[in-house]
């Protein structure tokens, strides 16, 4: 039952632990000591030598145990409370930094829901591990401990006896523990299946309904929930199974405890007081026992939910790298390859960005042009070839470094829940309103945000309170806030209208004029203006020039061009 | 939130499980006879004393000792099939309201469904349905059986002395009764704001998730974590104050034990004493108590615990009661699509005007072609056609009847909708296909995926139509994915076609050969293209500009 790597993971918990352990036991030696004294009373009372003093000690001592113990138990549940919090921040706060340190490829490990269940609820199971489980161990070998020696000093051999059942029950919890382990297992895996599966039809929703398909989803939903009925059944029939197992040991050793105590009695080895003590505390002696196979189910419930914390927790990071991104240099790209398994993406590429320069990459899509961004901007690993940043290879920068320098913005650039202010500092923490201001003016975004409540107009989750286009322009202008030395825009403009798109590109063609910008965009018409385009086709940089320099080639780029302009300018004709 | 009466909410909570009842019912009477029997046992146990000491009995020893192991073994077999009926009620009731809950949410999206952050909602089907499981399982019976036991507790002590029955009676009241409603009051606030909270910190993770790749960018990490940090501390915070109290509760309750038994203890002592009740007679009655206050016991504990339910339960009826914006409508006669026309419509979402007074006619068989910059209401529009919305004011009609008096069903089978952002399931592309109509046929997609130049493209793939799409659709282009929402537009093959932005991050040429597809199959078929690019729209009949709102010349 005790979960070592949890321990490791928060040491601050233990000290909780042990002194919630601390005053239960100081609670049980409340319970102790009013039991003698309520049992010295009932004794004489049968004798018939009882006094109006003995009451009133009795009634005295019942007071001050009674007042004692509840301040114990109290403290008890205060400690667990603190264990509890210390190791949910610590928890919630390590999942969090480690997914940090994996970015995107998290998913490779679990899946965004999951990781939500398991860092919320999860870590709430677990939680119990320090609050309820540890202490409840702990405590449940100390007081049978401590009652055989209280028993003991009135009879050995009613001690020993009540004694032998820790062994007994001891082995049934392992026992039962081993046998169950199988059957709870799976409880974690299905409950966050239920949850991923819920997720997707949320975010789906309205597509769902869109095509009358949301019923099936309700059903698929219903089937795992039923599954996850069954694997629930499964894992309260180990709850009720122990319990029940346990409720008959614990009465069985009373029964045992009470008749001994009788026994003893009616041979007059033991006095009417201490048999009294002795049925009374074998009462007490297996109630901490019991309460500990209760919290059986939640303690494997927690295992279940921890080994995918530790699956999440141990999933490889990306090695650290040291050096830093110089600036004011030029990136060369020299015999560049790339490929997803065995899908060749960039072939052979070999290309000089000069400082302050503008190039557009064109072509169809599934070319290879968001590859290259993505290799470029550091984001896709393992590349062959060597691209260069002055004397610095790309691949040996560190990882913030190269995030500060190379500001990458795609068309699904996310924005989050809060105000517009919020979303826009992360580009620039230190900015003033002003040069916020001046940022959103630049992407004819004021008076839209003006109207609804300046910068703190909110941002919806998910954004959905914005049009397509007022997203889009919103991330262009986090990332012109973000003033770093290289960007690259991925088709950044796609459901911004032409009149907004001609802004944004003026703005972006300025920015070159102290920066290295490279735009891809599948329209050659936002390219003319860029002092160099290069065409790409099937992972290669197949032309390259400047528009003027590009038709007359008469090559590919010629050929998409008047393809395109054809296709906007002429439209029925051509489509048919 | 509504804020309801906790006893509002608890009898909404057994409305919903009202087809289980019997199941309570079956547990209650186990849980009495189980509990009888405890007090059986002690009883038994006492006798045994008391024989051994020299007092008569009515039994011989041997037979009390059987008696009571019996009692502890019939005892046992009670629990056992109580509590395997108390878990089969929570179970069922749990997988039917996360049915429920999910049919709610379907009746409220898209409009309502917006308004809710999904990690919230997900905190709401998971960690809230979970919490009622100590409600299902235990609460509901737990009352009924106190209140049942403890009157035929009480009738037994005062049967032998009326002083010491009502002892007992009153021992029952301040356990099952005065503690738990203290509490559950005390506690009113914190477990309402530890359930919500609970469910920011969900939405603020999902937040984090979904933009993670923009958390590393701006190198924003610190601050998110802190963000966490703060959330995980003022959660904290709240639980601190319910784990309080909920120690405060135990320790009291569990003193409240004591004290019961300590004072029936001395009444009885006392009685017998001044020669009022005969040693067996006290004896009894003290071992009565005994074994008797566990059910008020268990009540007085749960205080905190019911807090936690009834939030819980608060926030769930808070989804099941709620409105949609608009409602289903079934009753009517069916119509043909003959063309919409669409008349001084008004529209304002969160008191921003979007429509003011738009008019349109979109004529059967034609294909119409929206344009306007970035944030005029075109999408808009599209919503209030699909009558995710009705307008505040004016007319949206289909073949001269308004939207409101046609079948939702029929209305769904005219129109097809592909919205600016297509979502992708985690799931195979076939999967994702077969949304847009579950019961096509192989045939039936590919010639879908090909007209919207997809089919090439999944062919590539290593498992075809049954490759997994990663989540989100990271594992596709923007193009690719865009193609896809295409493709279900294809398969369910409508009437009436409304797309949005249908084209944005496609290349000319992928664009030409969706706008070529679209043309080749438009006998019989009307269509709707919202774009803020002319090329888009350049196969339409007819191009209607907008503004503001409402359409210019």
């Amino acid at each position: 039952m005790i979960n070592r790597r949890l321990m490791q993971l928060v040491p601050e918990g233990n000290k909780f632990v042990a002194l919630n352990v601390l005053t239960k036991w100081i609670s049980l030696l409340m319970v102790i000591i009013m039991i003698s004294a309520v049992s010295m009373l009932i004794a004489s009372l049968v004798e018939g030598t009882v006094t109006d003093e003995m009451i009133i000690t009795t009634i005295v001592t019942a007071i001050v145990t009674i007042v004692v113990r509840a301040f114990c138990i109290y403290a008890s549940y205060g400690f667990g409370n603190a264990a509890s919090i210390t190791v949910k921040k610590k928890l919630r706060e390590t999942i969090f930094a480690k997914l940090l340190r994996l970015g995107i490829g998290y998913r490779d490990t679990a899946s965004t829901s999951e990781i939500i269940l398991m860092s919320v609820e999860g870590i709430d199971t677990l939680d119990a591990h320090y609050s309820k489980i540890l202490p409840q161990l702990f405590y449940a070998i100390l007081a049978p401990v401590t009652l055989a020696i209280i028993i003991g000093r009135y009879n050995v051999e009613c001690a020993i006896l009540l004694f032998i059942f820790v062994p007994i029950i001891t082995t049934v919890l392992v026992l039962l523990r081993m046998w169950y382990k199988g059957k709870i297992s799976e409880y974690w895996g299905r409950y966050t299946e239920l949850g991923h599966l819920f997720l997707e039809g949320l975010q789906g929703m309205t597509t769902l309904k869109i095509y009358q398909s949301d019923g099936y989803m309700n059903d698929e939903i219903n089937r795992k929930s039923e599954e996850f009925r069954e694997t629930c059944k499964r894992s309260l029939k180990v709850q009720l199974g122990s319990i029940t197992v346990m409720d008959l040991l614990a009465y069985g050793g009373m029964a045992v405890g009470i008749l001994m105590a009788v026994t003893n009695l009616q041979e007059g080895a033991i006095s009417l007081e201490g048999c009294l003590v002795i049925v009374f505390l074998s009462v007490e002696f297996f109630l901490p026992m019991r309460r500990l196979g209760s919290l059986l189910e939640m303690a494997m419930r927690g295992t279940s939910a921890s080994e995918k914390i530790y699956k999440l927790l141990d999933t490889p990071e990306p090695e650290k790298k040291g050096k830093m991104f110089p600036l004011n240099v030029e990136i060369t790209m020299r015999d560049v390859n790339y490929s997803y398994g065995e899908k060749k993406a960039l072939k052979n590429i070999n290309l000089e960005f000069n400082i302050n320069s503008l190039t557009a990459i064109v072509g169809e899509s599934g070319c290879g042009k968001s590859t290259f961004a993505s290799v470029l901007s550091g984001r896709g690993r393992g590349y062959e070839g060597s691209i260069t940043v002055g004397d610095t290879e790309l691949s040996e920068i560190n990882e913030g470094s190269l995030m500060r320098n190379i500001t990458y913005v795609d068309h699904r650039s996310y924005l989050f829940k809060g105000t517009v202010r919020d979303n826009l500092l992360m580009g620039s923490p230190d900015s003033t309103d002003d040069e916020l201001w001046k940022a959103l003016e630049e992407l004819k975004m004021d008076t839209f945000v003006r109207e609804n409540g300046g910068l703190d107009a909110p941002v919806a989750e998910g954004a959905v309170n914005l049009s397509g286009g007022q997203r889009q322009r919103l991330a262009v202008a986090r990332a012109l806030l973000h003033n770093s030395a290289v960007y690259i825009f991925d088709e950044c403009t796609s459901n911004v209208d032409r009149e907004s798109e001609n802004i944004i590109l003026d703005r972006i063609e300025e920015l070159s004029y102290h920066r290295i910008v490279i735009l891809i965009s599948h329209r050659l018409a936002n390219a003319v203006r860029c002092q160099r385009i290069l065409v790409m086709d099937d992972g290669a940089i197949v032309e390259e020039g400047t528009h003027d320099e590009l038709l007359s080639k008469h090559g590919v780029y010629e050929n998409v061009w008047k393809v395109q302009k054809e296709l906007e300018s002429y439209g029925k004709e051509v489509s048919e | 939130m509504t804020e309801r009466k906790d006893m509002d909410v608890m009898s909404g909570l057994l409305r919903i499980i009202g087809p289980l009842k019997w199941k309570i019912v079956i547990s209650v009477i186990m849980g009495i006879l189980a509990n009888l029997a405890t007090v059986a046992m002690i009883f038994f146990g006492m006798m045994a004393v008391l024989n051994v000491i020299g007092f008569k009995t009515p039994l011989e020893l041997t037979y009390i000792i059987i008696c009571m192991v019996s009692s502890v073994i019939v005892r046992s077999l009670f629990i056992y099939i109580e509590k395997n009926q108390e878990d089969n009620l929570s179970l069922s009731s749990m997988s039917l309201l996360r049915d429920k809950v999910f049919k709610a949410l379907r009746r409220l999206c898209p409009a309502k469904l917006e308004r809710h952050d999904k990690g919230d909602l997900i905190n709401l089907i998971t960690a809230d349905i979970g919490t009622l499981d100590v409600f299902y399982s235990g609460t509901i019976s737990q009352i009924f059986i106190a209140i049942v036991f403890s009157a035929i507790m009480t009738t037994l002590i005062a049967s032998t002395n009326l002083t010491l029955g009502l002892l007992a009676l009153m021992s029952y009241i301040a356990m099952g009764l005065l503690i738990p409603l203290v509490f559950s009051e005390i506690g009113k606030r914190n477990g309402t704001d530890y359930r919500n909270e609970s469910g920011e910190l969900s939405s603020y993770f999902l937040d984090n998730l979904r933009g993670i790749r923009e958390v590393q960018q701006y190198d924003y990490g610190e601050s998110r974590l802190a963000g966490i940090g703060i959330r995980t501390k003022k959660l904290a915070r709240t639980e601190d104050k319910l784990k309080t109290l909920e120690g405060f509760n135990v320790s009291i309750s569990g003193s409240s034990v004591m004290i019961c038994n300590v004072v029936m203890i001395l009444a009885a002592a006392l009685l017998f004493r001044n020669g009022e009740i005969t040693f067996t007679e006290m004896a009894l009655a003290i071992v009565a108590m005994m074994g008797s206050l566990g059910p008020c016991a268990a009540l007085s504990g749960i205080g905190t615990n019911l807090r936690n339910s009834i939030a819980s339960g608060n926030r769930i009826l808070d989804i099941l009661e709620e409105e949609p914006a608009v409602d289903d409508i079934t009753d009517k006669s069916a119509v043909d699509f003959n063309g919409m026309s669409v008349k001084n419509v008004m529209f304002s979402y969160d008191d921003v005007k979007v429509l003011d007074g738009i008019s349109m006619e979109i004529e059967k068989d034609s294909t119409v072609g929206i344009m306007g910059p970035s944030g005029c209401g075109k999408s808009t529009l599209l919503k209030l056609m699909m009558r995710f919305w009705t307008p505040d004011d004016g007319k949206i009609k289909i073949s001269t009847r308004d939207l409101d008096y046609i079948n939702t069903s029929d209305l769904r089978d005219l129109e097809g909708y592909v919205t600016q952002d297509t979502q992708v399931f985690h799931d195979t592309f076939r999967n994702n296909l077969r949304i847009a109509k579950l019961d096509a046929t192989d045939e039936e997609l590919v010639e879908a995926c090909k007209k919207a130049s997809l089919h090439d493209f999944i062919m590539t793939l290593p498992d075809g139509y049954d490759t997994v799409i990663g989540e989100l659709g990271d594992t596709l282009s923007t193009g690719e994915i865009q193609r896809l929402g295409l493709a279900r537009a294809f398969l369910h093959d409508s009437k009436l076609l409304l797309l949005d932005e249908p084209t944005s991050n496609l290349d000319p040429l992928n664009e030409a050969s969706i706008l070529k597809a679209l043309d080749e199959t438009k006998e019989g078929r009307t269509i709707v293209i919202v774009s803020h690019n002319p090329s888009t729209l350049r196969t339409a009949d007819k191009v209607i500009t907008m503004e503001n709102g409402k359409t210019v010349e």
